[in-house]
């Protein structure tokens, strides 16, 4: 394949959560926007439940990346059309008042207010059909869940999800089989389409291109079918929207120069660090007929604290089991009987995204000591939870510790400190590194995802997050791309408006800078070739 | 995406069986846990799998240094006591390369269609169940809704289209 050029008015780096959503709020505003996405393309007819074909076709890294530090993180990213939303639980929940109030407090974030989100909210959840679970695709893992909760008198609520009559199938994090599941892939990434969009899968982003101050398109290359780099594409665009998650989205930027007079890119990494127990049951339980999460226990959510049934395939919970040999499988080998519950802890702390040589960013990321007892208290406190649902024994997610055979012995977990580097904690909740808000020397992009000191370069994930959320964040990175697409719109427009023939002009100004930055032929050489 | 060009040399190779036999409930399965670890590997990062292969190749040939043998041709005794050296090593590097180690052949041991039998995990006839279900009882109502997704509902009064 041979190298290739496009002009359009919006070019989009990802289809996730915000990828997908600026891509199809922009297309269907007017703009011609082109989506690069890094991922192959997997229609809904593809996903099975066979974890090891699915995996490495939809997932980045294997769903093994690693946030260095004590303990080492595990988080799991999406990288297919449609990103992390065609992998993850599908939980739909709205930013609390809590965290939008703090943002606009201590990161001056407008327009955040409950009224000016609430017509966002309303528009994406009408867009990814939220709603509560039909009965009958809620599984035993759940009702156990919720029985557990209710015993121990604490609150528990049920999940909204984007899914349109869910069938339970218990395949989210593999792909949707029946594409009930609203991810990115099945509901904006079509109506983008729809409204004229042009989307490019296996087509990697490596560098902004920039004419000064002005960031005027993406330099990209074809992924090949065996990872290698392919043909070269040059995106040029009036306007440059990022989304390709809060890892690689800080790369992109570092990688390509743009860097933020509040020096913060990169920074201000947050994980919702996740853990996970293991509970059997007298009963067969078969958690993988039911729906992902139907409920969460919300009794400690102002601590930081939520908690939910997490049934996942015997292959992943194994990984994810400080155990090896017969020990190991004498759990599996219950894994009819089993309740995995999870636990996930709103962090207080914060790591960093660096670059390096060679360009693949790399995430630190250090417990502190207040989160590590968290953790512990967070599984103390799921443990109990499950014994009052009838559990026999809970196996911890702490290398060292013995299985819990009552409720009694929870209060074990804290006779002696667990190290840090014996916690098996994983997440796929990863926010930050781009923050917005309303001071250029504390934030890398304004309130509405508009980089600072660079014209033309617009964010729209989960890094845009002045702090964590303590809960899922897809709702919040789709209302956030579509309150950023909204302000992409006016702009656009307004430039058309003032200045109708200075595109053109400042086209042929950063087509020749672009070309020569890339050694790549600019539309001008490609006409005369042809 | 998959890498394809990705394979264990003839040592790697062998040192991942030995780690199956010493740390996977059956040594019969070795072979194949091993082809689904290489899989595993073809889609890591370059750097990850590099640094991977470098500890895979340390872990074999200090082996040397304790039993007078690589780990691959250790008893089974030995082995799984070289693989719980490491484990409780204070070494930070030693004991997170065994970790994430473990948790690639854990993966790729319970992936096996032997094993999930065994567990009796049989999610595919689930899943077509459940999807059955489903049109049955909402196929109209779906259709209506994918039809929906594809109508304009212009983002806000202050936008016009180009």
């Amino acid at each position: 394949m041979r190298d290739v050029t496009i002009d359009c008015d919006a070019v989009v780096v990802g289809s996730g959560a915000g990828g997908g959503v600026v891509a199809a709020e922009l297309a269907e505003a007017g703009l011609d926007v082109v989506v690069l996405e890094e991922g192959s393309y997997h229609p809904t007819e593809e996903f099975t439940a066979i974890a090891g074909d699915m995996v490495p076709r939809l997932y980045r890294d294997h769903g093994a990346s690693m946030a260095m530090g004590t303990p080492v993180i595990v988080y799991g990213e999406g990288r297919c059309v449609g990103g992390s939303t065609v992998v993850n639980g599908g939980m739909t929940w709205r930013t609390p008042e809590r965290v939008l109030d703090r943002w606009a407090r201590e990161h001056a974030v407008d327009g955040v207010g409950a009224d000016e989100m609430d017509r966002i909210f309303a528009r994406v959840e009408a867009l990814v059909s939220a709603a509560h679970q039909d009965p009958e695709s809620i599984g035993r893992d759940n009702e156990l869940l919720r029985k557990g909760a209710e015993a121990m008198g604490w609150k528990v609520i049920p999940n909204v999800r984007n899914q349109l009559h869910c069938a339970g199938t218990n395949n989210c994090a593999f792909g949707c089989p029946t594409g009930a599941k609203r991810s990115t892939l099945v509901s904006y990434v079509p109506r983008a389409l729809a409204f004229g969009a042009r989307v490019y899968a296996d087509c990697r982003a490596e560098t902004l291109v920039t004419h000064g101050k002005r960031v005027v398109g993406v330099a990209a290359r074809v992924v090949r079918a065996n990872g290698t780099p392919g043909a070269r594409v040059l995106v040029r665009a009036g306007a440059v929207v990022v989304a390709a998650g809060s890892i690689h989205t800080p790369a992109l930027l570092l990688r390509s120069g743009i860097r933020s007079p509040s020096g913060q890119i990169g920074r201000n990494l947050t994980l919702h660090p996740n853990a996970k127990v293991v509970a059997t049951f007298d009963e067969d339980v078969e958690g993988w007929k039911g729906v992902h999460q139907a409920y969460q226990v919300r009794e400690f959510q102002e601590q930081g604290y939520l908690m939910a049934a997490v049934n996942v395939p015997p292959s992943v919970l194994a990984m994810g089991m400080p155990f090896i040999g017969r020990a190991l499988d004498e759990i599996l080998s219950q894994y009819n009987r089993i309740v995995s519950g999870g636990i996930l802890v709103e962090d207080t702390t914060a790591g960093r995204v660096r670059v390096l040589p060679g360009g693949a960013p790399m995430a630190f990321y250090q417990l502190s000591d207040w989160d590590a007892e968290r953790v512990v208290r967070g599984v103390a406190l799921i443990s109990e939870l499950l014994f009052a649902a009838g559990a026999r024994r809970v196996w911890v997610p702490f290398d060292g510790v013995a299985p819990l055979d009552g409720p009694d012995e929870v209060r074990r977990l804290f006779s002696r400190p667990i190290p840090k580097r014996a916690m098996e904690i994983m997440t796929t909740h990863v926010m930050g590194t781009c923050r917005m808000g309303g001071d250029r020397a504390r934030h890398v992009c304004d309130p509405w995802g508009k980089v600072y000191d660079a014209e033309g370069l617009w964010l729209a994930d989960a890094s845009l997050f002045p702090t964590p959320i303590g809960v899922n964040p897809m709702e919040t990175i789709m209302a956030l791309a579509t309150r950023n697409a909204e302000r992409i719109i006016e702009t656009h427009h307004s430039r058309k408006a003032a200045k109708p023939t200075s595109v053109g002009e400042g086209r042929a100004t950063w087509e020749r800078g672009a070309a020569e930055r890339l050694g790549a032929p600019s539309r001008s050489e490609e006409a005369s070739r042809q | 995406m998959i890498l394809a060009d990705f394979h264990f040399s003839p040592r790697m190779r062998a040192t991942v069986i030995q780690l199956v036999r010493a740390i996977c409930p059956e040594a019969s399965l070795a072979s194949a846990v091993a082809d689904q670890t290489e899989r595993s590997f073809r889609s890591l990062p370059s750097t990850t799998r590099a640094a991977l292969a470098a500890g895979l190749t340390t872990f074999e040939l200090a082996a040397v240094v304790r039993y007078g043998r690589p780990f691959s041709r250790l008893d089974a005794g030995r082995a799984r006591a070289w693989f719980e050296a490491w484990w409780h090593s204070p070494l930070p590097v030693l004991h997170e390369f065994v970790k994430g180690i473990r948790a690639i052949l854990a993966y790729a041991y319970y992936e096996q269609p032997a094993v999930k039998r065994r567990l009796e995990y049989h999610p595919d006839a689930w899943i077509a169940e459940a999807a059955r279900r489903r049109l049955a009882a909402y196929g109209p109502e779906i259709r209506r809704h994918e039809r929906d997704l594809l109508e304009p509902q212009a983002l806000s009064r202050n936008v016009r289209r180009a």
